[in-house]
């Protein structure tokens, strides 16, 4: 039996954003003469109430049984129109959208005459393919009322603090042996001055909560995985399948009681990552007093297995035969908060070569007064006082070889360490060599003024050339000013204010949960204006220095967002999901197998009657087993063969 | 479109995640590209089957793309590397016949990378223009005109 396919055609003028380069009018005139199309018009805006109300009517008027809106682009309103086809009575995969704001008015916005042909041809194209559309059902899964937060630094440990005081069991998955990311390195943090590891207070409490003394590990709803990486991913909103790999620890925290002996008969030394080569500390090594979980550690690659701390720990926690380990969490939503980490600038102004070329972070454990220094800044060459400190800014930021984004905080960051060494040892000079100063923040201009009342000194231009005094270490540099000429500076500490770049491991992370990441390596959010939190994939969020350069109060706000975005989906108990996936024609088949081969989620099975079925629940509706099959036996619904075709058919069909 | 110089039809076909989203983002920042340009929306590159080129080709199609995401960085896994084996394929079965490969080619792409979209398809309209019409539109049109007389 073959259905009377009714079409109705709705052009959008989408203000002037359409309507400036494609004449709306002669595209709605164009398609009403197309064969099938029983109703045409155009609207200002399609996507208003008035649009979405002028929709529903002519659905109802003209027993339209589909219907195309030639508007934006589907990224932005498929959704919404899907929905106002619905709520009129039609299945929602009825509906077939031309993109005529991205695609054309806009690419094309100064050749209107070529733009109005282009729009006609993305509309027959939407009007051959929604002839061939095929109502497709619904169904609904429950929600697993629990979130994975990955990354337990600044970001991930608010985000999961916020979930579970709203009741949510949530597992913190964390690269690293303790909580507390790039921010526990920082003493002191701008704005507040205050140590950078204090979370905001939960309601009705007004207290600050130092993530230490709360103690996030005992918390009941959170579950936190150390040395733990997200190795495999599958399944979809509110119910992935994450697998967590979890090297071993050695010592069992819950039994380590600190005492520190196993540190003190360890034979093995090596540099400190902490404090990023400024100090040493053994193989078996409290990460930092406060470290969360509060245990001891054994750096697995470093150990000699000699098995002296082994003898001497009184409770017995440590397993040097430990293993890594794999488990599966089953999660409802995902938080993604993995941070970033200082840009090694190796081959930037000596940095790597001269001693006393240091970066920001590096000054920042110097400036902490429970760092390696006790809080003293010294020249690493000979462990004295500078006379002289210059800063350089945009190291590797704002740099097409290096990384083009500016990294926002680094302005701050130097400011904020100039003042520290001002105050802290007054007879240093201190020297800011910067192309631009950017401190859009609201209270952060004072700390532009006060510098420069503290005799902070800035210097306009881009240092050329840095070399060093073999025999005293002091660094003389050349400064091409901005202004014209150069200027000869000396200096006995050079510190180079480093870019922001996504943490190690994000693009593998990006890759296993199928995130896109932009030029920079972050990841990329779903919109930058409507959907700022979101990812591509529904149930998965975004907070912190992952998504892009970032500060403290940033990080925390897209934390709480980030939080109450997952809330309301772990909260809803169900959702729905379309079938909009493969199936199979049994009478086709052949059972050759070869779309269960191609299938990246394992989700075609041959049955004993030799014939391919799909597990609809695994299935993710990429089509490369309806490109592979030999007989055409399988068919992505919604992107069945003759669907595209037609398509194409409509693309390329002519006149006008 | 102009009378003197070959306008030349092209389809390209995106996929929802990467290149797709590379053509918006190219149209919402105004960035210009021919309106030679026509795009498909396949969920994956891996979706396309040769048949929907070969149908881009006989439905009058001078140059067909195949775009999708980073090598690495399919939305699918894998389903771009895929298309590239079908997509070399047939480019090799192309040209063996008058058609030629070149008029088939691939591209990948991120999301976030519209100047790569903007560039490969602006660079295809224009190796398609030196490549002039597609010898199987002659032929169709040839074959049309025979029957209709």
């Amino acid at each position: 039996m073959k259905e009377d396919v009714r079409i109705g055609v709705f052009v959008c003028h989408c203000g002037q954003n359409i309507a400036k380069s494609v004449d709306c009018e002669a595209v709605a005139d164009y398609a009403a003469k197309i064969p099938q199309v029983v109703y045409s018009t155009h609207y200002e805006f399609m996507c208003s109430e008035e649009g979405q109300q002028l929709i529903r009517e002519k659905i109802k008027e003209h027993k339209l049984n589909r219907v195309v809106v030639a508007s934006c682009s589907p990224k932005l309103h498929e959704e919404l129109f899907r929905r106002v086809v619905e709520e009129a009575g039609l299945n929602s995969f009825l509906f077939e959208m031309a993109n005529i704001r991205e695609h054309c008015s806009w690419a094309h916005i100064r050749e209107p005459e070529f733009a109005t042909q282009k729009a006609k041809h993305l509309v027959r194209a939407a009007i051959e393919r929604a002839k061939t559309l095929e109502e497709i059902g619904k169904t609904s899964v429950s929600i697993e009322p629990t979130a994975l937060v990955i990354g337990g630094g600044m970001a991930g440990t608010q985000a999961a603090m916020e979930l579970a005081e709203r009741g949510f069991d949530v597992h913190i998955v964390e690269r690293k042996a303790t909580l507390g990311g790039t921010a526990s390195q920082l003493g002191e943090v701008f704005l507040t001055g205050d140590c950078g590891i204090c979370l905001p207070p939960v309601l009705p409490e007004m207290h600050r909560r130092c993530m230490y003394k709360t103690n996030l590990a005992l918390h009941p709803r959170i579950s936190l995985h150390t040395l733990s990486t997200v190795e495999d991913f599958k399944g979809h909103v509110g119910n992935f399948e994450a697998t967590i790999r979890k090297e071993a620890r050695y010592i069992d925290e819950k039994a380590c009681i600190l005492c520190g002996r196993c540190e003190e008969v360890c034979p093995v030394e090596v540099p400190n990552e902490r404090d990023l080569g400024l100090s040493t500390r053994k193989a078996v090594y409290l990460p930092f007093p406060q470290a969360i979980p509060h245990s001891y550690v054994i750096d697995g690659e470093n150990c000699s297995r000699c098995g002296e701390c082994e003898k001497v720990c009184p409770t017995k926690a440590i397993d040097i035969n430990q293993q890594v380990q794999h488990f599966d969490l089953k999660v409802g939503a995902v938080i993604v908060a993995t941070g970033f980490e200082e840009f090694k600038p190796f081959g930037f102004f000596g940095f790597g070569e001269y001693e006393n070329v240091i970066t920001q972070l590096m000054l920042s454990r110097m400036l902490d007064p429970s760092g390696p220094t006790g809080g003293r800044v010294i020249r690493p060459s000979d462990g004295k006082a500078p006379d002289r400190v210059t800063m350089i800014q945009c190291v590797g930021s704002r740099d097409p070889q290096a990384n083009p984004h500016c990294s926002k905080i680094c302005c701050m960051i130097a400011l904020k360490h100039a003042k520290s060494i001002r105050e802290r040892c007054p007879s240093s000079d201190v020297t800011i060599c910067f192309e631009d100063i950017r401190l859009a923040g609201r209270d952060y201009e004072s700390y532009y003024t006060d510098s420069q009342e503290q005799g902070v000194g800035f210097l306009r231009g881009n240092v050329v050339e840095v070399s060093e005094d073999q025999n005293t270490h002091d660094l003389k540099l050349r400064v091409s000013l901005l202004s014209g000429g150069s200027e000869e500076l000396e200096t006995g500490l050079l510190i180079l204010s480093s870019a922001m770049v996504p943490s190690e491991g994000s693009e593998k992370l990006a890759r296993t949960l199928g995130l896109s990441i932009g030029p920079s390596g972050f990841f990329t959010e779903r919109h930058p204006k409507l959907a700022p939190l979101d990812t591509s994939i529904d149930g998965i969020y975004l907070c912190g220095a992952c998504q892009g350069p970032k500060d403290i109060p940033e990080s925390i706000t897209q934390a709480m967002g980030a939080a109450s975005r997952a809330s309301i989906l772990l909260k809803a108990g169900e959702v729905e999901v379309d079938l909009a996936k493969a199936a199979v024609n049994e009478d086709l088949c052949i059972g050759c197998g070869r779309c269960a081969t191609v299938c990246p989620y394992s989700a075609i099975e041959i049955d004993p009657s030799g014939k391919a079925s799909v597990i609809e629940a695994s299935c993710k509706g990429c089509g490369v087993c309806t490109a592979e099959c030999p007989t055409k036996a399988i068919q992505l619904r919604h992107f069945k063969d003759n669907q595209i075709l037609a398509a194409i058919d409509g693309i390329l069909a002519e006149g006008d | 479109m102009g009378e003197s110089r070959f306008e030349p039809v092209v389809v390209v076909f995106c996929c929802w995640w990467c290149s797709y989203g590379a053509a918006d983002l190219a149209g919402a920042s105004k960035m210009s590209y021919p309106p030679n340009v026509r795009i498909v929306r396949v969920p994956c590159s891996g979706r396309i089957d040769p048949i929907h080129i070969l149908r881009a080709f006989l439905k009058g199609a001078d140059g067909v793309m195949v775009t999708g995401c980073l090598k690495d960085g399919c939305h699918y896994v894998d389903g771009n590397l895929k298309a590239e084996i079908r997509v070399n394929r047939l480019k090799e079965l192309l040209d063996e016949t008058p058609l030629g490969g070149d008029r088939l080619q691939m591209r990948f792409m991120s999301a976030a990378e519209s100047n790569k979209f903007v560039e490969a398809t602006s660079e295809f309209v224009e190796e398609i223009r030196r490549l002039g019409e597609s010898p199987l539109k002659k032929s169709i049109r040839r074959l049309v005109y025979v029957r209709e007389a």
